[in-house]
């Protein structure tokens, strides 16, 4: 292959694929803008939010979105039974349901690869209790357990983090196992192992660059798996905080035939929140494997 | 072959036994007294002990596992402390309620999703895959305990056409009461089981649909497709013949593994809707902190988990001999 070949060919750095994607791609362009927006929400909620969230405002009780009769443009999204603005609560809401489910998935990738890796590399009995505790977990619906381990260690963030990182782990786990078998066979791994390089060594500088794609791709998804995770528990009335999507969902649920904003507003967030961490997790794939060689689920 | 159905039948006990173990441990290491919570806060210590040597609380942890472990494999899932009723019953008093509305979610989402997964495989980067793509993205991307009240806001509040809770008849009594000409009972049975389907299906429609595209995409890369095709057959025949039979394995054991998310489902469509199956039981009684319902409910949810992935392997044992025979 000429060096000319090389130049017209696909960049070869992740960031510079990231760059063309996003200049090419409208879903990456579409992902990418949402991403954006809701980690402004989390970092510059307080700053960009037109209201306090918490507020009770008499005189601004069930005003409906400014684009309906009777709406005003101080309350873009209308406001709910006590006056809230409907905007303000989902800006803030942003930085409880994103930020724990990123939370949790950072607590699930370092559990789960740290588990895959061993479970993969080392293999024999190593292999067989990590994949049977995988094999337990998955046999529990995650909401249900969410819901059974938050409710009896009580309805506090920490606790909800805790809980989707100590479940979410095996989607991780069951990834990193997967390829790091596949790798261990891999020429360059059998030439560090006879140079005598220690197993440990191996892991951490052979195998482990070569699955960051993967995790970052499953990382993503995982962030809207877990968006939806949380507002659950909201939902259920089990949350650290009544700024949650879930909990203005429940909320808005028992005015539904008077005030219909207060409830699918919130969830209009949740969903756009989610597609987006979906959306970038196919666009990483793609410029990750465009080949499909790697076992991503 | 024999070795290995008992191998993995043996894993399956070994999976059931750690999910009744996990249970147990979180139900038992975590701190608070239960006792407290059945007899309220202001009650005599002397009561507050009746209550909990009836119950077994004051035993050592690992007396309480041995005998917990030992009262399941006779087949006692305990009395729930707040019902007074034997756990066994209430579970299967509500788990037809469940399976009802599980299958009739994945009998209306399954054969529509694998509909549009062969036509966005068969029509790459046309407006038909984009859609069909698109309309997969919504799905995953929706929550179902929202989506449930937003059916139940356009269906029930503002167009009334369709019951916002409970439910009708059970399937068999609408069945025979058609079957002598009465038409009532399938009625109100379908108008009270479409929205929470539908509430269910939803997010397995999306994740089946992604799932047959790319199988079949894959498996139109394999050499005998090129053959069939070099021999003339069309490529509807191709697919239809060799490569959905093929692509259906694979969506088969993935459905096997998502019948968690299904009863997942289950338990926020249940509460949504007041279906009064077995997810809306877990629900209160973790609520109300019913240690043995939710033991044996927990137990009951990972065995039909597990078994029904077991007998989704052992069917592959039968239909597919490449791995009859490894």
């Amino acid at each position: 292959m000429t060096d000319e070949t090389v130049k017209v060919g696909i960049p070869t750095t992740m960031a510079a694929r990231i760059g063309r994607e996003i200049r090419s791609n409208l879903m990456a362009q579409l992902a990418f803008a949402l991403v954006a927006m809701f980690a402004i929400m989390v970092v510059f909620g307080p700053w960009i939010a037109p209201h306090d969230p918490e507020a009770f405002a008499l005189m601004e009780r069930m005003k409906p979105p400014a684009f309906l009769e009777g709406g005003s443009w101080s309350y873009l999204l209308g406001t709910d039974t006590h006056g809230r603005d409907v905007l303000s609560r989902i800006i803030y809401g942003a930085r409880i349901s994103i930020g724990t489910a990123s939370a949790g998935v950072a607590i699930a990738v370092v559990i789960g690869v740290t588990l895959g890796l061993i479970a993969g590399f080392l293999g024999g009995i190593w292999d067989t209790v990590i994949m049977r505790m995988v094999d337990v977990l998955l046999s529990i619906p995650l909401i249900l357990m969410a819901l059974l381990v938050v409710s009896i260690l009580g309805p506090t963030i920490p606790n909800i983090i805790l809980v989707l990182g100590g479940t979410g782990w095996i989607w991780h786990a069951r990834i990193v196992r997967g390829n790091a078998l596949r790798l261990r066979e891999e020429q360059f791994v059998l030439a560090a192992r006879s140079s005598g390089t220690t197993r440990f060594r191996i892991m951490l500088r052979h195998i482990l660059p070569n699955l960051l794609a993967p995790i970052l791709v499953t990382a993503s998804m995982q962030v809207g798996y877990m968006v939806i995770l949380e507002s659950g528990l909201s939902f259920f009335g089990i949350t650290g905080s009544t700024l949650s999507w879930g909990w203005d969902i429940a909320f808005g649920r028992q005015y539904l035939a008077s005030a219909w904003w207060i409830a699918t507003f919130p969830g209009m967030a949740i969903f756009l929140a989610v597609m987006a961490f979906n959306l970038m997790g196919d666009v990483l794939r793609d410029v990750a494997d465009p080949h499909g060689r790697a076992a991503m689920t | 072959m024999a070795a290995y159905i008992l191998r993995r039948l043996l894993q399956a006990i070994v999976v059931v036994w750690g999910a009744a173990t996990l249970v147990f441990a979180i139900l038992h290491l975590s701190p608070g007294d239960p006792a407290v919570n059945l007899v309220g806060e202001n009650a005599t210590e002397e009561q507050f002990e009746l209550v909990r040597e009836s119950l077994g609380l004051n035993l050592p942890l690992h007396e309480r596992y041995v005998r917990y472990l030992g009262e399941l494999l006779s087949g006692d899932l305990g009395i729930s402390w707040f019902v007074g009723q034997p756990t066994l019953d209430m579970l299967a008093e509500r788990l037809p309620d469940t399976i009802e509305l599980t299958l009739v979610a994945a009998i209306v989402c399954i054969p529509l999703a694998i509909l549009l997964g062969v036509l966005s495989a068969v029509w790459p980067r046309t407006l038909v895959d984009y859609s069909s793509n698109f309309v997969a993205l919504i799905g995953v991307s929706t929550p179902n305990f929202w989506l449930g009240v937003m059916l139940i806001l356009l269906f029930a509040v503002e167009l009334r056409w369709l019951p916002s809770m409970g439910r009708g008849p059970f399937i068999t009594v609408a069945l025979g009461a058609m079957l002598e000409g009465n038409f009532e009972p399938l009625k109100q049975w379908a108008s009270h089981i479409i929205l929470p389907a539908i509430t269910l299906g939803t997010f397995m429609m999306a994740l089946v649909t992604r799932l047959t595209r790319t199988d079949i995409m894959e498996n139109m890369r394999q050499p005998y497709v090129k053959v069939a095709r070099a021999k003339g057959m069309s490529k509807g025949g191709v697919i239809f013949h060799h490569v959905l039979p093929n692509s259906l394995i694979s969506v088969v054991t993935f459905i096997g593994l998502e019948v968690g998310t299904l009863l997942g489902g289950a338990i926020v469509t249940e509460t949504i809707f007041a279906w009064p199956g077995m997810g809306r039981l877990m629900v209160e009684s973790i609520l109300r902190r019913d240690y043995p319902v939710i033991q044996g409910g927990v137990l009951l949810i990972s065995f039909i988990f597990v078994f029904v992935n077991l007998i989704v392997d052992l069917i592959y044992l039968w239909l597919d001999p490449r791995i009859r025979l490894k």
